[in-house]
């Protein structure tokens, strides 16, 4: 059986990708502080991915500082992995998010004060 | 080449499929000599008969068990990596085994069914050692007989595995090819059918057949010259020349020949 | 350690299925061969196989060329869509076979694999579905314990789930052998994430030779009104067009400069940047 979210797109390159699936994983508390991320091997047969490209997803995450490697036994999630992603995150919400927010926003007409009054409705809920 | 001889000679794929296709095809043809038997014994007969087509196909059939055993070993040898001249080698040398193997089989087909009808009064005359069966009746101690026996089916053996390797070369190589060799392989030992004893089974068949059409009276029996006539050991051994000669060739054919079997997908 | 195709080359009847294709496959890779059908992928596979015979060129492993040469080629496993194993040959005669040649063939692991796939080993290739079949050549293929093993179409008849499962096990085999694995496929997009390295053959022409990284990212698409992607794509490398309409769009070799408004830009995927390079007619 294989993981639901695996239909990489195309945009970004494989690498990048496992590494954000990662990082989702850690975000939404799926993986926690000092817990065991799953091994090369398991991602990549689980994943039908190159193990070198697993790999290179996975040492992207090291130079992070989101996990670390425990001698002998594999790759754990660091202390303030969690942090560390929401820090990332919350810089580049604004292009992530926002930029293309703003421009389907303009391409449908709807202007800034319209965004404000459903983001005052949004945010209540 | 230890290697693919080793495979030849004890894989299921190999010699012991090709013993149980030589004895499920004598048992076949078997069953055809009981019917025969039958029939002739309805028929009342009693004494002499020429079954000379019959008593050969035995060893055209080894040949064509040859060929498809052959086939097999090819093929595998090829999807295996093994290299042309491997897999020439190592059928050369694998053939007389074979070839002696499917000469002892068809000489025992042949000696038990003469002694079935010979049970039932009937004598089978075949292959041109008209006396044999008499022999084998009335010596059967006598393993120069035997020896005998075994030696002439062992050069018709070659003969039909030769015919078996210009087969196998012209299916993987072209048509074309594979018809020049097999005619090629049938003047061969036309040449040397020439030789046998003046009631080879080739010429007891022409004069039959002259002695029963009415133009043919005219043209007289037919009669190898005499000079020409050679025992059956150096027949043996010129055949095995020959035989070896036809492989050159199929080697020939074959050392570049694309194997690649059919397509499917 | 690697293989190597130097200027290999293989004509039929004067027309070229190979011309010219220099490669290098290196142990501890999985490697993908793409093209269309007859683009030569199968002649490819064969040529390194001893199956058939180059008109020009060679294929070299560590140098040494594999031509009629025992020693190299047994270290290689070449499976094919072809019925080159004889049919009437049952599935443990076929493995125990292979243990004549393949020094390193491990006939355990073909029993693991034909109980994962639920293969029943007596029974003979001839009495197999075209999906079974492809799984048995695998099979055959996975436990020779080559160093180099060449799957041309593996998928060929399987059901998705047995696709998975294939996956899976060539990388099981994969980390644990350190083979390397050249596979030829037509299920471009499932398969992508498996290759280190692709190789893309166009009518006997190697037109690309990279890692899938940069294969993937070496190219962009662009749509919109026709008139508009024709003044943008001036001057570039266009890989292919099509027109919808008063739309088009074109897959573009580079990255993108700046896009006026009104024009799309996207990523093709390998299997679309596959069929752009391809395709039948090509303007540049």
């Amino acid at each position: 059986m294989s993981f639901n979210s695996p239909v990489f797109n195309d945009t970004e390159p494989l690498y990048i990708q496992i590494a954000q699936w990662i990082e989702d994983k850690i975000v939404t508390g799926q993986l926690r502080a000092d817990e065991q991320i799953p091994s090369t091997t398991e991602l990549s047969q689980s994943l039908k991915i190159n193990p070198a490209t697993v790999r290179k997803g996975v040492s992207i995450l090291v130079d992070k500082g989101l996990v670390y490697k425990k001698r002998g036994m594999g790759m754990y999630v660091t202390e303030n992995a969690v942090a560390n992603v929401r820090d990332d995150r919350r810089e580049k919400f604004f292009d992530d998010f926002i930029v293309p927010l703003l421009a389907e926003a303009k391409r449908l007409g709807i202007t800034g004060e319209d965004i404000i009054e459903m983001l005052k409705g949004g945010s209540g809920k | 080449m230890k290697d693919f001889i080793g495979y030849a000679l004890k894989n299921h794929a190999g010699l012991i499929r090709f013993i149980k296709m030589m004895c499920g095809v004598l048992c076949g043809t078997g069953v055809f000599y009981l019917i025969t038997l039958i029939a002739l014994k309805i028929d009342g007969t009693i004494g002499w008969i020429d079954l000379p087509l019959m008593e050969l196909s035995g060893i055209v059939l080894s040949g064509v068990c040859f060929a498809t055993a052959a086939d097999s070993l090819i093929r595998m040898g090829v999807s295996c990596g093994v290299s042309r001249k491997t897999i020439l080698k190592g059928l050369a040398a694998a053939a007389p085994v074979y070839a002696a193997v499917s000469a002892a089989l068809t000489e025992l087909a042949e000696e038990v069914t003469v002694i079935i009808f010979r049970l039932f009064g009937i004598r089978l005359r075949g292959l041109g050692y008209v006396t044999v069966d008499d022999l084998l009746w009335n010596a059967t101690e006598n393993w120069r007989t035997k020896v005998f026996g075994f030696c002439a089916v062992l050069m018709f053996t070659f003969g039909a595995f030769a015919a078996a390797f210009m087969y196998i070369a012209g299916k993987t190589h072209s048509r074309k090819r594979g018809v020049t060799a097999a005619v090629l392989t049938v003047f061969v030992y036309w040449i040397f059918s020439v030789n046998i004893d003046c009631k080879g089974w080739l010429y007891d068949l022409l004069n039959r057949a002259a002695e029963a059409t009415e133009p043919w009276k005219y043209i007289g029996r037919f009669d190898p010259p005499p000079s020409l006539i050679f025992s059956q050991t150096e027949l043996l051994t010129l055949t095995l020349i020959g035989f070896y000669l036809l492989y050159g060739l199929f080697a020939v054919i074959m050392r570049n020949a694309p194997i690649r079997g059919r397509e499917t997908g | 350690m690697s293989i190597e195709l130097k200027t290999l080359t293989k004509s039929y009847n004067k027309k070229l299925a190979l011309d010219r294709v220099s490669l290098t496959i290196e142990k501890g890779t999985i490697c993908g061969l793409l093209g269309r059908n007859g683009a030569g992928k199968t002649t490819l596979v064969n040529l390194v196989g001893n199956r058939d015979f180059p008109t020009f060129g060679e294929v070299l492993l560590d140098g040494v060329n594999v031509r009629e040469n025992d020693k190299a080629l047994r270290k290689i496993y070449c499976m094919g869509a072809d019925d080159l194993i004889p049919t009437n040959m049952k599935i443990k005669e076929v493995i125990s076979s292979m243990g004549y040649f393949y020094k390193s063939s491990d006939a355990k692991y073909a029993e693991k694999l034909c109980g994962e796939f639920k293969l029943e080993m007596g029974k003979k290739l001839s009495q197999l579905s075209t999906g079974y079949r492809t799984i048995a050549k695998v099979i055959f293929a996975m436990s020779s314990g080559a160093d180099y093993i060449f799957l041309d179409e593996p998928t060929l008849g399987l059901d998705a789930n047995h696709r998975e499962l294939l996956y899976r096990l060539i990388l099981e085999r994969f980390e644990e052998t350190e083979a390397a694995f050249v596979i030829s496929t037509h299920l471009i997009d499932e398969c992508a994430g498996l290759f280190e390295r692709c190789f893309i053959l166009r009518e006997g022409t190697l037109i690309a030779d990279e890692d899938s990284e940069t294969l993937r990212s070496s190219a962009f698409v662009v749509d919109g009104k026709t008139e508009a992607v024709l003044l943008y794509t001036s001057g570039m490398e266009v890989i292919s067009r099509s027109e919808l309409g008063t739309l088009s769009s074109a897959c573009v070799k580079g990255k993108p400069g700046n896009v006026p408004a009104g024009l799309e830009i996207s990523k093709p995927s390998l299997q679309q940047l596959l069929i752009a390079m391809t395709a039948d007619e090509q303007r540049g």
